[in-house]
């Protein structure tokens, strides 16, 4: 009992060493260092709709982290794809749904600003299909306890001639806070209304779960479980999203 | 549903003004006392600025800013130099950070 005391002593006091995400679902501000590059990938199980009990997918996603300046990083997300199985998916099997670059400036502190703010853009394409999707992210630290919020609209365009519209818009709010560097615990919410073919706006969709993010030296890892609060019938009733973040 | 649609962005706001009156400590600013007390770590104005402005962003991106005077000073440019890697510090920057940290422990 002892050793194991010791070894989670240990543990919690050694520092961190990864500039490391806090959430899945919702970004922070604040941006890589200039010069830091770092590689995350992206697991997404979403499970169970009401409409589709056997439903499963696991969603992946390869991504290169650059940071370029002291406020502003881009990334590039080599390729995301998926597995599904379910009545609502069709044949069971693998989707590459595309490549995709995002950007995020960093305007404000959260630390010394009242607020801090960031805006982010990402462009997705991949076969007969785009998307863009534009948030503002804001985000204040009181101590070792951190909330985000992000605003989101994205818009996406698929089909031979690109002439399927659709749009969403989307919040999401991220509350942590810090055990100790390596070792944090918070909670995202997440809230969305689709715009098929952007007219009439579905019934909103409501999701809320706890977080834990483990940093260790130059690798982190973070991990969100999402339960749905509305019965969406089109949305899973779960869906966990870990992240693992490598620096170099 | 409606209610819903402005609930976290309501709670957000709510969170922060309820924390507005969370100060500093951790990164006091360098106004004239402190500049003074910073001559004894051979530090000029410009260099203990920079040296918030490195902690007050490059630090957070992995923690919460630690209160300073519970580490002892001798230890300080260790902490500094082991952290500064993955901060990516320059020279400059982890000189004006050790400085300005030293600065605040001396306070």
């Amino acid at each position: 009992m002892k050793a194991i005391a010791l070894i989670l002593s240990l543990f919690l006091a050694l520092p961190a060493f990864a500039g490391s995400r806090r959430f899945t679902y919702v970004y922070e501000v604040t941006t890589s260092p200039p010069g830091d590059v770092e590689v995350e990938n992206w697991i997404t199980w979403r499970t169970h709709k009401p409409g589709d009990r056997g439903f499963d997918q696991v969603d992946f996603r390869h991504e290169l982290e650059f940071g370029i300046t002291e406020n502003f990083q881009a990334a590039v997300y080599l390729a995301d794809w998926n597995y599904h199985h379910g009545l609502s998916t069709g044949e069971p099997g693998f989707t590459l749904s595309g490549s995709a670059l995002e950007l995020i400036y960093n305007f404000t502190n959260p630390v010394a600003d009242p607020i801090g703010l960031a805006v982010y853009q990402e462009f997705q394409t991949g076969y007969r299909r785009f998307e863009s999707e534009s948030k503002l992210l804001a985000q204040k630290n009181f101590g070792k306890f951190v909330v985000a919020y992000n605003a989101t609209l994205e818009a996406e365009w698929e089909g031979e001639g690109l002439e399927e519209r659709e749009g969403e818009f989307q919040q999401s709010l991220g509350l942590s806070y810090e055990i100790s560097p390596r070792l944090l615990f918070g909670a995202e919410f997440v809230h969305e209304i689709a715009f098929p073919d952007w007219s009439e706006a579905e019934p909103g969709k409501f999701f809320a779960g706890p977080n834990i993010s483990i940093r260790h030296r130059n690798w982190w890892t973070t991990v969100t479980a999402l339960a749905q609060i509305t019965r969406a019938g089109d949305e899973p009733d779960l869906q966990v999203r870990t992240i693992f973040g490598f620096s170099f | 549903m409606k209610a819903s649609f402005g609930s976290l962005a309501l709670a957000f706001l709510a969170a922060v003004s309820a924390g507005c009156q969370s100060n500093l400590k951790s990164a006091p600013p360098v106004t004239a006392s402190f500049i003074r007390a910073g001559l004894r770590e051979h530090a000029d104005g410009p260099t203990l600025a920079e040296g918030r402005k490195v902690f007050l962003s490059r630090c957070i991106a992995c923690h919460a800013l630690p209160e300073i005077n519970r580490y002892e000073p001798a230890r300080i440019p260790r902490i500094v130099g082991w952290m500064s890697g993955r901060a990516h510090l320059s020279a400059g920057q982890k000189e004006a950070l050790t400085k300005y940290l030293l600065t605040v422990r001396s306070q």
